[in-house]
């Protein structure tokens, strides 16, 4: 520990984010699952032997998951017994470690020279894993045990041999049994890469130095992260954002961040917002603490991601909130929904504190959209896409329109590739008109999503927010507009009671499904931006000639 | 007599490299670009050489217009035409963001919003026409294109990669009603699934084939007033050429020429040493760029981003670039954590050694405190300037020796080895990503700062062998000298292999086939010197990523059960997957028409009388060292060297560290041996 040198920190640091990016490459190539290869919802990392925590994650991995998996880990290491080289477990259970059912995790114990040195682990989004929906995101499940097959860590490969009866019970439950095998292989090719070149790199280096780099790395991130804590002044900070329903009745789910600033260290305490919800939007304790952190990495991008980061932090997230949910609680809305809203309430909470570093209100809905059915020639099908929207506006510049979800990084499927393998037809992708806020940096665009549905009849389900509270406008400027879905069922326009959920909405051919994003907040006041960028908006249809007039007219 | 000119204009240097084939002599002129009228560089150059231009008998031309065109957003005042509903496809990207973390990214579309259009028109998936073109809406958009004072046009219909008959007719319409309006299709540039990826690649190929049409131009027409009767040549991003005259229309093809040219060279120095697989490894100023060569033929990509939300769908060779060059910045960050790049000096102010004001150190900074290069060193066979070791030692004491607790050398030291793990990192990535084992691999080390450090490149990714050619500072150019000419087909398919006949391959295959000889025939080229090779691009039904899988030159008898033998074997030499399973999809066809050029018949190194070797303090890993500096020109072929030596031209420095030993081969190369 003592001879550690600056160098070998540096270089051993890029290796193992190496071995975690390589793991993400291989997974993604290979996968089945397009969520995994093209929306990039999956993540791979390296995570200690004794207690799960995480040492590395993959540059690209999917950010909710950079603290879930460690969580995950140590589930496995918790409730498995002796390990062995070439045993893989595969758990998908929420309540350990996870975020929702779809998030399939696998976790393999790495042996150097007979010792076990380490965890590699992944997490990939299965498109179908049983459950009253087809895709998993029932709006009204009122348990878990509506949202789909949960496993607990269970031994998927024994020194390499793969347990075919596992396999047949995942066939046996998912629409799309094709599918599993596709992505075990991927997801288990990615680990044994990983294994290989973790490695090469312990016969480089020793296992000795290695250890002492990840502690050293560990001890650094913590300080990094403290450096920046120190830098935002002591106080308590609070907001508040405000969630529509949670499928069932219509009343609104607070997420309460009030965050105290103490030095170089903080605690988020979420103790005031809402109890445990009947209804999907539930958030288990591991995705709430990653979120906050994804928050966080959001205003400090620098700060590497290992268990470090989270030294400085503590998390305040009784289980009489609907932020720390138990079995037998539903949240199979936790992952995409519930995630983006404690992300903007920890961000709002801060802008609080240091409102020259946080943007304006981003879109933080992801509208997803799960379509189940059959094709004119008996092939089944699941179809889940889910979308982007506006960011805020922020110190340095107009937001971005059709940014990715705040906790993701994925891409969304090309319109022709969804025309290819599903029954829909798209009527319009586009720019959400007058969805961004103003301000003196505006918000960026939402998106309008519109398809006509082909097939003969099929099975809707969307699990979606952020349809009442719209994203806030920040230092004066306006919010965004919030998200307004819309069915043409029989040619009536229909809304869904809860507007932004609804599941098992039966579709003919000739329907129309039609989602329509947020737009991203304004920041800094309306009277302050630049009149050539006004003009600009107005040139490139951004603004029309009425709106400019009547909020930009008093500086035009 | 056979005279050749190879040039590559790159962002501060134009070079040149003259080959005659009686002498088998190559001869080197390195000059400054001239930004903005590339041509005036250009020709600099080639006057450069007591050779009048009536005598060349080829000029090939690696080039960075387009590329600068699409990064400054310097190109024709272009406009997008779509089908209705679908005229954000620029903006909306495929809904991303720039970086993983951090929400203030911004992006900016080509072609401005203002400038998309509609038409009334629907195409299904399948190719169904859903609603036919409406000629009043094609008079509309023609009506207002011509009003904005367009000068280019792209047009990209949805799902016209199955069916692009309306394409066709809008294209044919716009070109009748707007005389001296470009309008290039995305059927003609890209017939392939992905209306962004696609519109993209057809939006750029707008956006630049004004520029570049009037660039190759203009050179065309001064080389012919100097008395040159052939056809220039342009490098294509596949590593291929095409004549000038064709370099406008298909102008997307033509972004990283420079670097494809690079690759060509790499192979063809490798396979002459006989080391066939070999990665390249080009080191310059800003970047690191480097390429698989398995089998002496670089790997090809499908597609590649140009910038953020700017990817292109073209074949191309498979270049990954990562911020590691001369000028990369080193620095302590934060957390007390050494970092080097991607942040650049640049050369302006560049390094801090440069005395242009710079203050932030470099791994230049890094080798000159190092003595791997002098302050006698000059950049560029110009006139260059002296380098200043006390400022390069000042920024690397103050931004990096303090903060990290370490002495100047050991600082600087770090810095060079960092840099080094950092290129070797990208290329185990490289590597791993197409199946392959770096250290089965020979380095071409290359670009101005390559042969410094490609030896100890080696040993960071534990290959043995490293190539160093004979210009290395000028590369591309040689790879302009002997790259064939090489047309790219594509046809979709999108179907199952099971649903697919061998019938139905072979006509696809035959057609390309066809069309390219045809076209190579029209540049000159006789039958026996065409070759035709083909390519299915397949994948699991369920998968989004495909693989590459080489048919060879045959076209027929491509059975469902031939074809998915083949996926097989190729899948599991890539993924070592366990369980390959499931239907097979067969993507696309495609066909690469290649015409051989009369090959360099041989390459002489004419050793030159040097004084004799002098001497100097050189610091490795593994402490300080006096080591001889020795003269390149004065090289004899066979002759061996033992590190640690430092070798110096007029293009570069090559570092030998300890424990290696090199030979000089006949050509001009040194085979460098590192021990692992």
């Amino acid at each position: 520990m003592t001879d550690l040198d600056p160098l070998s920190i540096a270089v051993i640091r890029g290796r193992l984010e190496q071995i975690a990016d390589e793991m993400d490459t291989v997974f993604e190539r290979m996968a089945f699952s397009p969520v995994i290869s093209d929306a990039w919802d999956r993540a791979d990392g390296i995570y200690s032997a004794t207690d799960g925590s995480m040492i590395v994650q993959g540059t690209r991995g999917l950010p909710i998951f950079v603290g879930t998996m460690q969580y995950t880990v140590a589930s496995v290491i918790a409730e498995t017994g002796e390990v062995r080289q070439g045993d893989t477990f595969i758990v998908n259970d929420p309540f350990a470690g996870g975020t929702h059912i779809m998030d399939t995790k696998m976790v393999r114990p790495f042996f150097y020279r007979g010792e076990l040195f380490a965890y590699l682990a992944n997490t990939g989004h299965w498109p179908d894993l049983g459950g009253r929906v087809p895709g998993g995101f029932g709006a009204a499940a009122t348990d878990c045990y509506q949202e789909g097959l949960r496993l607990p860590p269970v031994k998927l490969f024994s020194g390499d041999e793969l347990n075919t009866d596992i396999v047949a019970i995942l066939q046996t439950n998912s629409r799309l049994p094709e599918d599993v095998l596709g992505d075990i292989d991927a997801q288990a090719t990615a680990l044994r890469a990983g294994e290989t070149r973790l490695t090469e790199l312990l016969d480089e280096y020793g296992p000795e130095l290695v250890n002492a780099v990840i502690d050293a790395l560990r001890e650094r991130s913590a300080r990094q992260m403290r450096s920046h804590i120190a830098e935002i002044p002591d106080g308590t900070y609070r907001f508040v954002e405000e969630m529509d329903n949670d499928g069932i009745t219509d009343e609104v789910l607070r997420v309460d961040a009030r965050i105290t600033v103490a030095g170089d260290e903080l605690t988020i305490d979420f103790s005031e917002s809402s109890a445990p919800c009947q209804g999907p939007m539930n958030s288990v304790y591991a995705a709430t603490v990653s979120s906050s952190i994804v928050a966080i990495k959001h205003l400090f991008p620098d700060i590497p991601i290992n268990s470090g980061i989270f030294e400085p932090i503590t998390f305040v997230i009784p289980e009489t909130v609907f932020l720390n949910a138990k079995p037998p609680r539903p949240v199979a809305g936790c992952a995409a929904e519930t995630s983006q809203r404690i992300i903007t309430a920890v961000m709002g909470a801060l802008a609080e504190a240091a409102p020259d570093r946080v943007p304006a209100g981003s879109s933080a809905t992801v509208n997803n959209l799960s379509i189940g059915g059959v094709q004119e020639d008996g092939t089944p099908f699941v179809l889940y896409v889910f979308l982007g929207g506006g960011y805020g506006g922020h110190p340095g510049g107009d937001g971005l329109s059709n940014g990715c979800s705040l906790m993701s990084i994925g891409r969304v499927q090309s319109i022709e590739t969804l025309e290819q393998r599903y029954p829909l037809r798209f009527r319009k992708y586009g720019l959400r008109d007058g969805s961004a806020g103003h301000g003196r940096h505006r918000g960026g665009f939402g998106v309008h999503f519109e398809f006509e549905f082909t097939a003969s009849e099929g099975q809707a389900s969307l699990l979606g927010d952020q349809a009442k509270t719209a994203p806030v406008g920040r230092a004066g400027g306006t919010p965004g507009q919030t998200s307004s879905p819309w069915f043409r069922i029989d040619g009536e326009q229909v809304i869904l009671p809860m507007i932004s959920k609804g599941e098992n909405v039966s579709l003919r051919a000739g329907d129309i499904v039609c989602l329509r994003t947020p737009g991203g907040g304004g920041y800094g006041p309306i009277a302050e931006r630049d009149r050539d960028a006004v003009a600009t908006d107005i040139e490139h249809g951004y603004l029309d000639q009425e709106t400019a007039a009547r909020i930009y007219a008093p500086t035009a | 007599m056979e005279i050749v000119a190879g040039i590559d204009v790159g962002g501060t240097f134009t070079d040149v490299l003259l080959y005659h084939a009686v002498t088998g002599n190559l001869r080197l002129a390195k000059v400054f670009s001239t930004p903005g009228r590339q041509a005036d560089g250009l020709l600099t150059g080639l006057r450069q050489f007591d050779v009048p231009l009536g005598e060349l008998d080829a000029v090939v031309h690696g080039t960075t217009v387009a590329t600068n065109a699409v990064l400054e957003r310097k190109g024709s005042r272009t406009a997008l035409v779509t089908t209705r509903g679908f005229r954000d496809v620029l903006e909306l990207r495929r809904r991303d963001r720039p970086t993983t973390y951090g929400l203030t990214g911004t992006y900016r579309p080509l072609v401005p919003r203002s400038l998309s259009f509609e038409v009334d028109e629907r195409i299904d998936a399948q190719g169904r026409i859903v609603e036919p073109l409406s000629p009043e809406s094609v008079d509309r958009v023609a009506a207002a294109l011509r009003a904005s004072g367009v000068e280019s046009v792209a047009v990209c219909l949805l799902n016209s990669y199955v069916n692009a008959d309306h394409e066709r007719t809008l294209a044919y319409e716009l070109r009748r009603l707007l005389p001296g309006v470009e309008v290039t299709a995305s059927y003609e540039v890209c017939p392939e699934p992905g209306e962004f990826e696609r519109a993209t690649t057809t939006v750029v190929n707008a956006f630049v084939r004004a520029p570049m049409s009037r660039y190759l131009g203009a050179v065309q027409q001064r080389l012919e007033s100097d008395g040159f009767a052939r056809d220039v040549q342009v490098m294509q991003s596949n590593g291929g050429l095409i004549p000038a005259r064709r370099g406008g229309e298909l102008a997307v093809r033509t972004l990283l020429s420079g670097p494809a040219a690079g690759t060509v060279a790499a192979a063809a120095f490798g396979e002459a040493a006989g080391l066939p697989d070999v990665i390249s490894c080009d080191m310059g100023g800003t970047s690191f760029d480097v390429a698989l060569i398995p089998g002496g033929r670089p790997a090809v990509t499908a597609e590649s981003a140009i910038d953020y939300g700017v990817p292109i769908k073209v074949p191309m060779i498979d270049i990954t670039t990562i911020g590691a060059g001369g000028g990369s910045i080193a620095s302590v960050d934060r957390a007390g954590i050494l970092q080097v790049g991607p942040e650049s000096a640049g050369s302006d102010p560049g390094p801090a050694c440069y005395g242009r004001g710079g203050t932030r150190p470099t791994v230049t900074d890094a080798n000159i405190v190092l003595g791997r290069i002098t302050a006698e060193q000059r950049l560029g066979t110009q006139d260059g300037f002296a380098l200043d070791r006390d400022a390069a030692a000042d920024a690397i004491r103050t931004h990096v020796a303090e903060p990290l607790g370490l002495d100047v050398t050991a600082a600087a030291l770090a810095i060079i080895r960092f840099a080094n793990e950092k290129m070797a990192n990208a290329i185990r990535m490289v590597s791993v990503d197409k199946g392959h084992d770096p250290r089965e691999f020979a380095l071409v080390g290359f670009g101005g700062a390559g042969p410094m450090h490609v030896a100890e490149l080696a040993k960071a990714v534990g290959a043995t062998t490293v190539l160093v050619p004979p210009h290395p500072g000028a590369l591309s150019a040689y790879g302009c000298l002997i790259a064939d000419v090489k047309y790219d087909y594509v046809t979709a398919v999108g179907a199952e292999v099971e649903d697919c006949t061998a019938g139905g391959v072979e006509r696809i295959l035959a057609d390309q086939a066809e069309l390219g000889r045809k076209t190579l025939e029209a540049d000159g080229f006789a039958d026996s010197d065409i070759t035709v090779e083909h390519v299915a691009e397949m994948s699991f039904s369920k998968q989004l990523y495909s693989i590459r899988v080489p048919l060879g030159g045959e076209r027929e008898g491509w059975t469902p059960d031939r074809l998915g033998e083949e996926f097989h074997r190729e899948y599991l030499a890539i993924y070592q997957g366990r369980h390959p399973s499931g239907a097979i999809r067969l993507i696309s066809l495609r066909t690469v028409v290649t015409g051989r050029r009369k090959p360099l018949s041989h390459v002489t190194a004419t050793p030159s009388e040097h004084p004799e070797p002098r001497e100097r303090t050189v610091v490795f890993a593994d402490g300080s060292h006096t080591v001889p500096v020795l003269h390149r020109d004065s090289f004899q072929a066979g002759q061996t060297l033992h590190g640690p030596a430092i070798v110096e031209q007029s293009d570069t420095t090559i570092v030998l560290p300890p424990a290696t030993s090199a030979t000089v081969h006949e050509n001009g190369s040194l085979i460098v041996k590192v021990a692992s």
